[in-house]
């Protein structure tokens, strides 16, 4: 594992979404972000792990400025992006980019992918005017598309090399850090791994940085060096990928961990089912917020009272939970 | 034993831009009483084909099943019913879910409407009495306080409840096969957990068959009694899922359990499937995966059929009948 | 897009349409060739007035003894000279309000569909009354112009619907974060996705503003005499229906077939780009 001064970093990073109203109700504030503090180290695969409506892909964007924070704070290789004027903004854009989750959403549906794939190259002009061609032919080669495929449509192409164009159309522009949000999970089985066998190799090559942000825990766990868990927009627990997979200290981490089916069938193990459905951002539950839900014994008037903090129980490991001490076991194979 | 439900010689096409797209293209397999059966494979393998060939769900005129083929049901061919008939069979007695909740329910009309509209459609009772039921059954499928949901529109729900709901509406006429379609392929991990727990315990409950379509090799590890892989329109390998995950006899199989990122094996790398799903306008010649297959050789140009390895267990390799080839 | 193109030959109506829009177009472009007299040629006016078809005249000849078979293609170059011209001015000016309206929102947005708003309460037709009525008499390239300029509303908020729709979509984000301009996507990104209703919109709006122009010459206020235009043909004759029919019935019909050309061909056209039928 690669250590080093952090490259992205937010702190106390809240986002919030008004919705609804009308003419007699005011708009409700939905907190789809609700204060998170992460930061990925230069060299480092963070995996960024949670269910829908867990505020993961607001976090990718908010790092990148796609989406604005109402508060907190967003660095990037220590300048403070948030107050950067137009012009600084699209310079450092070339260092952080993004591969979205869906293929073919991803990509303007009438454009030839390798014009795609040139243009942010023609846009911060990286190339004089003759060569921007060959070097998207190179970028082709190097994500494993065939060079002739330049002049395809997205929809001529399948879901794995659709994802492929995305992935040269971000490196077009030689970034350090890159959000992964969700990249495989559109694919087939077969096609994720290639694309994760890829970007594990591009990764070495380049030196580059990822945030991956995935709800599958098994993806993963395949490129992370650290993953942080969060639930409802707040950050459960945050731990070295090999410590978190073989001793989660979080109920929720436990619950979802066992949740995972296993391909092997003598492994029916008994699972911790979680009862009910995530609540509503509209109407948070009070103190912790997985409380309604969670399975742990010691669960006690105290987690519906009082939120409790991301602390660090032993180094490296932050768990927000009032029992951490005492975590909940996996349950058996 | 006699089987419940026997596929023949399936064949369905559909006639698009690029030509006939030969989506399943003679599959066969049998299902059980009260098992569960697997149906394997990713996208472009003709599963979901399949299924909505069972029920005729096809829609013509571009869609087309092909007249040689079979779906024997209780004695009778389902894809030579005469309509009035299959309707009596669908929903009553062969049930199917979707993977999309939300698309599958009529976003006009309450849950409780629905339910009771399918069991007055297949059964005679009174609107009463199917309200009652249609409480029983949202309480079978774990949907807490049942008696007030009755009146919640599919919008109200969360994806897991109403994929609960659309159970419900599936066993409201107690069929005796479910056709269950990706069932929690769009639901988060920790809802998916719940489904698949229902899904078990209502299997055992009231003892009913299922097909249980997915691409996740998990699932099925976790339901299924035995396991059908398909592949470009083809079922490749069958057997008991035990067999079928410690010991699978076509590469495929192989290759899809090497390549799936897993939680109790870590790997350093991923053994990825090189290539990619053929188009169904254009199966190979021969042994449709052969182009992918680690193992291939000029037998491999002659299309095989299927060849049992073991009793109960058969897949469409020559492999089968020369294991010393079975070296990477 | 080959593809759009296929899916939209394959159509009946498409064929029927495109048949007749070439037979109009053609016979529009080839009339100083192929009429057989001058379309204000006064013939004869003893013995060539109101003469019904026949061979000589296949269309019959007029109250000024003009052969209506020249008048009647002269018109076509006229009425759908001036429908294109002015669709291509209304499509222009629809297009970039709409655009501009739809990607930059907020108050400049607002502003726009306000005025589209108000524009669109007052009729057509009283709005051209006044304007042509107050200018006088106004030759072709500036009735071209008003029409244009008068027809653009209800493209420009299809068009923003379109883009509102679009700026959600991934795509779009992905050229902002790659740091691509907002000029450069809006019309490297946003207006080739927009081109499907736009096309639609100019093959129905030709065959309406061949329409709106017949009822303003009848009317008296679109093309002046002795310029052959179908509308003003038919107002000369109205008299004539019933003593001489073809004064009236030809000219009519070529401004039926023309908007049901155009008619056809939208309709198929929308059908081809319908993203649900792909």
């Amino acid at each position: 594992m690669t250590h080093g001064h952090a490259l992205a970093e937010v702190r106390a990073l809240v986002k919030e979404y008004h919705v609804g109203g009308g003419l007699f109700r005011p708009r409700a504030a939905l907190r789809a972000v609700d204060g998170v503090s992460l930061a990925v180290a230069r060299g480092e695969t963070l995996g960024l792990v949670g269910e829908s409506g867990s505020g993961k892909t607001t976090i990718g964007r908010c790092i990148l400025r796609l989406a604005e924070p109402t508060s907190g704070e967003v660095r990037f290789d220590g300048e403070d992006v948030l107050a950067l004027p137009p012009a600084r903004l699209r310079a450092l854009r070339r260092r952080m980019q993004i591969v979205f989750q869906d293929p073919y959403g991803s990509l303007n549906p009438r454009m030839r992918v390798g014009a795609a794939v040139r243009e942010p190259v023609e846009v911060h002009r990286l190339e004089p005017k003759g060569s921007a061609a060959a070097r998207v032919r190179a970028l082709f080669a190097e994500v494993g598309l065939d060079p002739t495929y330049v002049d395809r449509f997205p929809h001529e192409l399948s879901g794995g090399q659709r994802q492929r164009v995305a992935i040269a159309r971000a490196l077009s522009v030689e970034p350090d850090f890159l959000v992964l949000d969700e990249p495989v999970s559109a694919l087939d089985v077969s096609v994720q791994a290639q694309v994760l066998n890829l970007l594990a190799d591009l990764k070495r090559r380049r030196e580059l940085t990822y945030l991956f942000i995935a709800h599958d825990l098994a993806v993963v766990r395949y490129l992370a060096d650290r993953v942080a868990v969060i639930y409802l927009g707040t950050l459960m627990e945050v731990a070295s990928s090999t410590a978190l997979y073989a001793a989660p200290l979080h109920p929720y981490t436990v619950s979802l961990l066992s949740a995972v089916p296993v391909p092997d069938p003598d492994r029916r193990r008994a699972r911790i089912v979680l009862s009910g459905d995530a609540p509503s951002l509209r109407r948070p539950p009070s103190g912790c917020l997985f409380h309604p839900r969670c399975p742990h014994p010691q669960k006690s008037d105290r987690c519906r009272a009082e939120a409790p903090p991301l602390r660090e129980v032993r180094p490296g490991r932050w768990v927000a939970c009032h029992y951490a001490e005492d975590p909940l076991p996996v349950p058996p194979a | 034993m006699k089987p419940l439900l026997s596929v023949r010689d399936l064949r369905t096409t559909f006639r698009t831009a690029d030509g006939v797209a030969r989506a399943a293209d003679g599959v066969s397999f049998d299902l059980f009483p009260a098992e569960t059966l697997g149906l394997v494979g990713e996208s472009g393998c003709g599963k979901t084909v399949t299924a909505l060939s069972i029920l005729r769900l096809i829609e013509g005129p571009a869609g087309e099943i092909g007249a040689e083929s079979v779906v024997e049901y209780d004695g009778r061919n389902l894809l030579q019913l005469p309509e009035s008939e299959l309707r009596a069979v669908r929903g009553a007695e062969i049930a199917m879910i979707f993977q999309e909740p939300g698309a599958s329910l009529n976003p006009v009309l309450s849950v409780g409407t629905q339910i009771t509209e399918t069991l007055l459609a297949h059964r005679v009772m009174t609107r009463a009495t199917a309200r009652q039921r249609a409480v029983e059954l949202l309480e079978l499928v774990g949907l807490a306080d049942a008696a007030r949901r009755m009146n919640d529109y599919p919008h109200q729900l969360s994806g897991g409840m109403q994929q609960r709901v659309m159970i419900a509406i599936a066993l409201s006429c107690e069929p005796r096969i479910l056709i269950a379609d990706e069932p929690t392929t769009a639901l988060d991990v920790t809802i998916q957990a719940q489904i698949l727990e229902l899904l078990a315990h209502l299997k055992h409950q009231l003892g009913m068959a299922m097909i249980l379509i997915t691409h996740d090799l998990g699932v099925v590890a976790g339901l299924a009694d035995r396991v059908a892989v398909m592949y470009a329109g083809q079922v490749v390998e069958e057997a008991p899922v035990r067999q079928l995950f410690a010991a699978p006899q076509h590469p495929y199989t192989e290759a899809l359990l090497n390549a799936a990122p897993r939680l109790d094996r870590p790997a350093d790398r991923l053994a990825a499937i090189p290539g990619a799903v053929p188009p169904a306008t254009a199966w190979p010649e021969g042994c449709r995966f052969h182009p992918r297959c680690a193992y291939g050789w000029e037998r491999c140009t002659t299309p095989p059929p299927h060849l049992e390895a073991t009793p109960g267990h058969r897949a469409r390799c020559w492999l089968v009948e020369q294991p010393s080839r079975r070296r990477a | 897009m080959p593809l759009t193109v296929q899916r939209l030959l394959v159509q009946r109506r498409a064929q029927a349409g495109l048949l007749l829009i070439a037979l109009l177009v053609a016979g529009a472009l080839l009339a100083p060739i192929v009429s057989p007299y001058d379309p204000i040629a006064q013939l004869d006016l003893e013995q060539r007035q109101l003469l019904a078809p026949s061979p000589a005249h296949p269309f019959g000849t007029d109250l000024l003894s003009r052969d209506l078979l020249s008048r009647v293609l002269f018109g076509a170059r006229i009425s759908l000279a001036i429908a294109f011209l002015s669709v291509t001015v209304s499509i222009v000016v629809g297009t970039l309000v709409g655009l501009v309206a739809g990607f930059a929102g907020g108050a400049l947005d607002t502003l726009a569909m306000r005025a589209v708003d108000t524009a669109l309460a007052i009729p057509r037709i009283f709005l051209l009354l006044v304007i042509l009525g107050l200018w006088g008499a106004v030759g072709v390239p500036v009735l071209i112009v008003i029409l244009g300029l008068t027809n653009w509303f209800d493209t420009s908020r299809l068009v923003r619907a379109e883009v509102l729709s679009l700026k959600q979509r991934e795509f779009v984000l992905a050229t902002r974060a790659l740091g691509v301009g907002p000029t450069r996507t809006l019309f490297g990104h946003i207006l080739p996705n927009v081109a499907a209703p736009i096309t639609v919109s100019a093959a129905l709006g030709i065959g309406q503003i061949v329409l709106v122009e017949a009822g303003l010459s009848f009317l008296g206020i679109g093309v002046r005499k002795p310029t052959p235009s179908w509308g003003l043909m038919i107002a000369e004759s109205q008299d004539l229906m019933v003593s001489a029919w073809w004064t009236v019935a030809f000219p009519g019909l070529a401004i039926v077939i023309t908007v049901i050309a155009f008619s056809l061909l939208g309709d198929a056209l929308q059908a081809a780009l319908d993203p649900r039928t792909r």
